[in-house]
């Protein structure tokens, strides 16, 4: 038992620590948290079972012998696909693959959208108008002729798996920090001429001092508002991109590719265990991201 | 403020500039050129054949030199002959281009309409209507819009058989019918197609005009109108609606390029003849003077719009000026 001394100054400081009401999370958040850590359990642990060694889930070996647009059943939770592949465990590593495509995405593009933003937005000037300039350029740039050409190349040079995910990765990111940056430069333009700001120069403080202690912390609320908006509309043209065949190929699974299925009507009338599980699932997730954002919103106006 | 305009608008010209030498280069550098794909691996022609075919299309020279002469071209108005087909790019695009846009706009205007009303609905946040709205707009938001497209091709054509599948005209009506029954029949036809871009689109709207429409409904004037004797209604049409246009506006702004880009998925789902599912085909097989126009006319819509949204937040918000 810690002896706590009456009538301290620090005594009467952890009484009343132990008094201060937690602040709870808002219903969206909570919801958003919920579905999306029920998703995160059947992505992460379905791949780590046993059964898997025995399903084809991910390459079809013996040929026309599989049953393909096979009704559920209890070998195959959920049916097969249209190549006699197991769709549930198929949902898990796709799942895997596409929340991982998402995320990295989303980081890489907040990455190179702080750092343009901070610099323009902190230098100002002739830095900041060049800068500027070369975002609007990237703007301009047309998102699927772009990922049509990215295919185009990656069909002439045959890269390997990992590598065609890496270099989509890439692709889009480079086309889609402009508004990150943009974002950052507006809020630090708002802050900059604010007192503190000039305090913290004139006790020499270095720049990137001032920018990442400083000005980050009161920019942060911001921008955690919008950043699950943006995993939200990766995700959705990832899905896109996987239906017009323009994605992660198969036979790496990926909730994108596994919407082709919805190119024929035929299969949409007769198998729709092909392809609505699917979209549950990106529904969930992208609402999941959704509910997020909003409830982060909704927290930061109350809070303000 | 004219001063503002003459620099936007250079700046402008100079990233079209931009934006076109780079999307020439990668045209360019691609591995297989048009006639490559068109004929690899046929005995018809030889190398030499193929060498000259190149020069004739204009494919051995360099970058530099190819995208002056193109931009040359631009200059006086001529966009090139597109590879594919042989017909003038411009008269291509032109045949294309008004289908494609009268498609966009009435989404476009349909969605704003659609958003309006919603976020007019959503002002009381503690009603039933405000969380049907929200709700809405969430599952609106986060389907993808050929699962949407999908499912209505399935409801609406092979379940209730009530609208077409594809295509934008019958061909009995185009050859029999008059002139009203074919009005009618692609009516009919853009039905669906329209009912999709809408409930994909009107989700990001319907998120800025509730924000904004929100804020609006604290202020003071307001109340005044209210204590004056205004109805409800009559202070939300006269006065809240207006001030929270500007989010519409340069979300609009934003948005002008994909009104002349088409839809490409809604396209390739339904078979519209349409600028979309052109450019997609047009893109596969490399035809680069369709690319470089198409990419130039969407590169000015998108300066375009960035200005316009600039002068039309201008022009309703008297305290911004530059």
């Amino acid at each position: 038992m810690k002896k706590i001394h009456s009538n301290n100054y620090y005594s009467k400081l952890k009484k009343d620590k132990n008094k201060i009401k937690k602040e709870k999370l808002n219903l969206k958040l909570k919801i958003g948290f919920l579905l999306l850590f029920f998703v995160l359990l059947f992505v992460i642990i379905v791949p780590m079972t046993d059964k898997v060694k025995d399903i084809q889930y991910f390459t079809n070996e013996n040929g026309s012998s599989r049953l393909v647009y096979d009704f559920p059943s209890f070998k195959h939770l959920l049916g097969t696909d249209a190549h006699g592949r197991d769709i549930f465990y198929r949902l898990a590593f796709g799942g895997r693959v596409t929340l991982a495509f998402t995320f990295v995405i989303v980081l890489s593009e907040l990455f190179l959208g702080f750092i343009i933003g901070s610099v323009a937005g902190f230098t100002g000037g002739f830095i900041d108008r060049i800068l500027m300039q070369i975002t609007d350029m990237f703007n301009c740039i047309p998102f699927l002729p772009l990922m049509m050409l990215t295919a185009g190349i990656m069909d002439r040079f045959n890269p390997g798996d990992f590598q065609r995910i890496v270099i989509l990765c890439v692709v889009y990111s480079v086309f889609g920090w402009t508004g990150f940056a943009r974002l950052i430069r507006g809020e630090i333009l708002n802050v900059k001429n604010k007192d503190f700001i000039a305090a913290a120069k004139t006790s020499g403080l270095s720049n990137i001092r001032i920018v990442v202690n400083h000005i980050y912390p009161v920019i942060f609320p911001q921008i955690i508002a919008v950043i699950p908006f943006h995993f939200a509309r990766v995700m959705l043209t990832e899905s896109a991109l996987g239906f017009l065949g323009l994605g992660i190929r198969y036979p790496n699974p990926s909730w994108g590719n596994m919407l082709d299925a919805m190119r024929n009507l035929f299969v949409i009338k007769n198998y729709p265990f092909a392809y609505i599980p699917v979209a549950i699932l990106i529904l969930i997730t992208t609402s999941a991201f959704w509910l997020l954002g909003e409830g982060a919103k909704e927290k930061l106006q109350k809070n303000k | 403020m004219t001063k503002f305009l003459f620099k936007r608008i250079l700046t402008g010209i100079v990233i079209i500039i931009g934006v076109s030498f780079l999307q020439y280069a990668l045209l360019r550098l691609l591995p297989s050129d048009f006639i490559e794909k068109q004929f690899m691996g046929s005995f018809e022609l030889s190398p030499e054949k193929i060498a000259e075919l190149k020069n004739l299309y204009g494919l051995n020279n360099g970058i530099v030199t190819g995208f002056a002469l193109w931009f040359k071209g631009v200059l006086k108005g001529d966009f090139g002959i597109s590879f594919t087909d042989g017909r003038k790019v411009a008269e291509i695009i032109g045949e294309k281009l008004p289908f494609s846009f009268f498609l966009s706009l009435s989404a476009l205007l349909a969605e704003l309409a659609f958003a309006f009303a919603l976020a007019v609905s959503s002002i009381n946040k503690k009603s039933y209507k405000s969380k049907f709205a929200e709700v809405l707009t969430l599952l609106c938001m986060c389907l993808p819009t050929f699962f949407i497209g999908s499912v209505m091709q399935l409801l609406l054509f092979s379940g209730l058989k009530i609208l077409p599948l594809s295509g934008a005209l019958n061909a009995k009506n185009y050859i029999l019918g008059n002139k009203a029954s074919r009005i009618f029949d692609v009516i009919l036809h853009l039905l669906m197609p329209v009912f999709v871009l809408i409930i994909a689109g009107f989700g990001r709207y319907f998120k800025s005009i509730k924000s904004n429409l929100n804020t609006v409904m604290k202020e003071r004037y307001i109340l005044n109108a209210r204590l004056k004797g205004l109805s409800y209604k009559e202070t939300i049409k006269k006065h809240a609606l207006k001030n929270s246009i500007t989010p519409v506006l340069t979300a609009i702004g934003g948005n002008l390029p994909s009104l002349f880009s088409g839809a490409m998925i809604t396209e390739t789902l339904f078979s519209l003849p349409g600028l979309g599912l052109l450019s997609y085909e047009r893109l596969m097989s490399c035809d680069i003077p369709f690319v470089m126009a198409f990419n130039l006319l969407i590169t000015t819509m998108t300066v375009l719009g960035s200005i316009l949204s600039d002068i039309l937040y201008a022009v309703f918000n008297p305290q911004v000026r530059f």
